[in-house]
């Protein structure tokens, strides 16, 4: 009982990663729903979305605005690395564009490496006293992260239900010659679809860089275990099962820091991955948006 | 009349969807060895013939899923040979696939806003066609892969007939139904006519087809075999014998 603030605090803290991983699953599952492959290189759009964030922020921007912008330009690079590496590909099936997506991705992350340098850099977050209420303790800065995943999850779900677009995309996903059958430019809805998963993936990038700095090139990749995790974990194509499997590995990676050991945090998604993979392989098979 | 030879199948001007010498196959494999079909206006023209001859093959070579090793499809006098799938539905001619005709991940409504997509108001078009299919307003927010197979049926016929389109291409529209279904299947194919669509069916219930049908092709082995007016054809010995299951 005297620990009960202890572990609502641990739990909060949990969605409040849960959240930010949440952003990063829903971009990946997307785009597996719509092209059905898996892009290795997507990890990298979220390292991406940091560098390009301090690399504006460098050029004088305000952090928001810079985080702002540098989605936008994650999200037109992330449709280019699609057009140029993966459209030429998109008839031969799911494993010569996943081993293309490893390669992008191993390409990516020593570009930044080059730019930017191998240490730890961090985005220019106010030091800010937490708040404190019933003993539970909440960053300002950690409340601003969830409020904008919550937000970007908003966005994606009333995209995907109320919009033209949304539909077109989930109809691409469940039957996509049927789509074509039905006069769907399903070409056009899958760049679309590479614009909505680069600005999710970079968002993600952009607020794990505020909540968990400093970071270095290898953050996307690193972070890539929990996203895999949470997508399969709500079985892969399904952004709701995302946001779900988000939360529930988020939780995991807080109570597993807090009460098993503190420093595998890392160990806890990749666990839950091998427990999917074990007990749940049908997450991986995949289900439609 | 309706026991002609394979060389002289009979052309009509005045159709709103014409193939002509259609030939095509999957890889190496040559399915279709010279198709003629046409369509006129306010005409329900059937296609059957054994399993296997190639009914869905000429199919999805209309509907440009497979390409035209040679021949030509006209609708409504445009040459669509060149037409890629996605923009058939512009030249009037819409498609509902033997198998898979749905999008079972979307609702009824859903379905149906996907067939509107182009449809300047597709609110009225959907009222339209609940008139139709009543059943599809009464399930309009379920999703389709949990409608009845009848349902399911008329869910891929109404998202097909969304656009309003000129002719459409129905593969097997009785398929798997029970057998009361089925004259309420041929039915609504009747009353889409009288809507003012011409149809063009693949079906394996010819007798119950040709009845509401104006004329028929027997199609075997890739090649045109048969062809009348389906009175005709209901009428005539040979083709009873050889391709309807009955003496
Ligand atoms: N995807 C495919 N790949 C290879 N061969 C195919 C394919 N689809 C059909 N075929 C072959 O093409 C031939 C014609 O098939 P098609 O589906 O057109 O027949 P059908 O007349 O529609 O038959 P059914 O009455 O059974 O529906 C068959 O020999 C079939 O095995
Ligand atoms: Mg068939």
């Amino acid at each position: 009982m005297a620990d009960f603030v202890g572990v609502v605090q641990t739990l909060l803290y949990g969605l409040i990663n849960g959240s930010v991983i949440a952003v990063g699953a829903v971009g990946l599952t997307l785009s597996y729903g719509v092209t059905r492959f898996i892009n290795f290189a997507y990890g990298e759009l979220l390292t991406l979305g940091a560098y390009t964030a301090l690399l504006l922020v460098g050029m004088g921007l305000g952090l928001p605005v810079a985080a702002v912008v540098a989605v936008l330009v994650i999200g037109v690079g992330g449709v280019l690395v699609a057009r140029v590496f993966y459209d030429p590909l998109s008839d031969r099936g799911a494993l010569p564009l996943l081993i293309t997506s490893i390669g992008v991705a191993f390409v990516l992350r020593n570009l930044v490496r080059a730019a930017a340098g191998t240490e730890a850099r961090q985005l220019p977050v106010p030091l800010m006293r937490p708040w404190v209420v019933a003993g539970l303790r909440l960053n300002p800065v950690d409340a601003g992260v969830m409020i904008a995943a919550v937000v970007a999850m908003l966005s994606i779900h009333l995209l995907l239900q109320r919009t033209m677009l949304g539909k077109k995309m989930r109809a691409t996903s469940g039957n996509e010659q049927l789509a074509r059958v039905a006069g769907i430019d399903t070409d056009a809805v899958v760049r679309r679809t590479w614009l909505i998963s680069s600005v999710a993936g970079a968002v993600a990038g952009v607020l794990l860089a505020v909540q968990f700095p400093p970071f270095r090139p290898t953050m996307g990749w690193d972070f890539l275990i929990v996203v895999f995790s949470a997508t399969l974990l709500g079985g892969i194509g399904k952004p709701y099962g995302a946001m779900v499997g988000a939360l529930v590995v988020g939780v995991a990676m807080s109570v597993g820091t807090r009460y098993v050991a503190t420093e595998y945090t890392m160990a806890y998604a990749f666990a839950i991955l091998v427990l999917v993979l074990l007990f749940k392989p049908e997450g991986i098979a995949g289900g439609e948006l | 009349m309706s026991e002609k030879d394979i060389e002289s199948v009979e052309r009509l001007d005045d159709a709103v969807l014409s193939a002509r010498g259609v030939e095509t196959g999957y890889g190496d494999l040559q399915v279709l060895y010279g198709v003629d079909v046409d369509v006129r206006e306010d005409e329900i023209v059937v296609v059957f013939g054994p399993n296997g001859a190639g009914k869905s093959t000429l199919m999805k070579a209309i509907y440009r899923l497979l390409p035209l090793w040679d021949g030509s499809v006209t609708v409504t006098g445009d040459d669509i040979s060149g037409v890629a799938t996605d923009d058939l539905v512009e030249y009037g001619v819409s498609y509902v696939p033997q198998t898979d005709n749905v999008f079972p991940n979307l609702t009824v409504g859903e379905n149906l806003d996907i067939g509107g997509a182009s449809v300047a108001d597709s609110e009225a078009r959907r009222g339209e066609l609940f008139d139709l299919f009543p059943r599809l307003e009464e399930r309009v927010a379920q999703r389709a892969e949990t409608l009845s197979g009848g349902e399911r049926q008329m869910l891929a016929m109404a998202r097909a007939l969304m656009p309003d389109p000129d002719v459409l291409l129905i593969d097997e529209p009785s398929a798997g139904l029970a057998p009361q279904l089925i004259d309420r299947a041929f039915d609504h194919v009747e009353r889409v006519r009288d809507a003012g669509t011409a149809v063009l069916m693949v079906e394996q219930n010819v007798t119950a087809a040709l009845r509401v049908a104006d004329r028929g092709y027997v199609l075997d082995m890739g090649e045109n075999r048969f062809e009348g007016d389906a009175d005709a054809m209901l009428d005539s010995d040979r083709v009873r014998e050889l391709y309807m299951g009955q003496a």
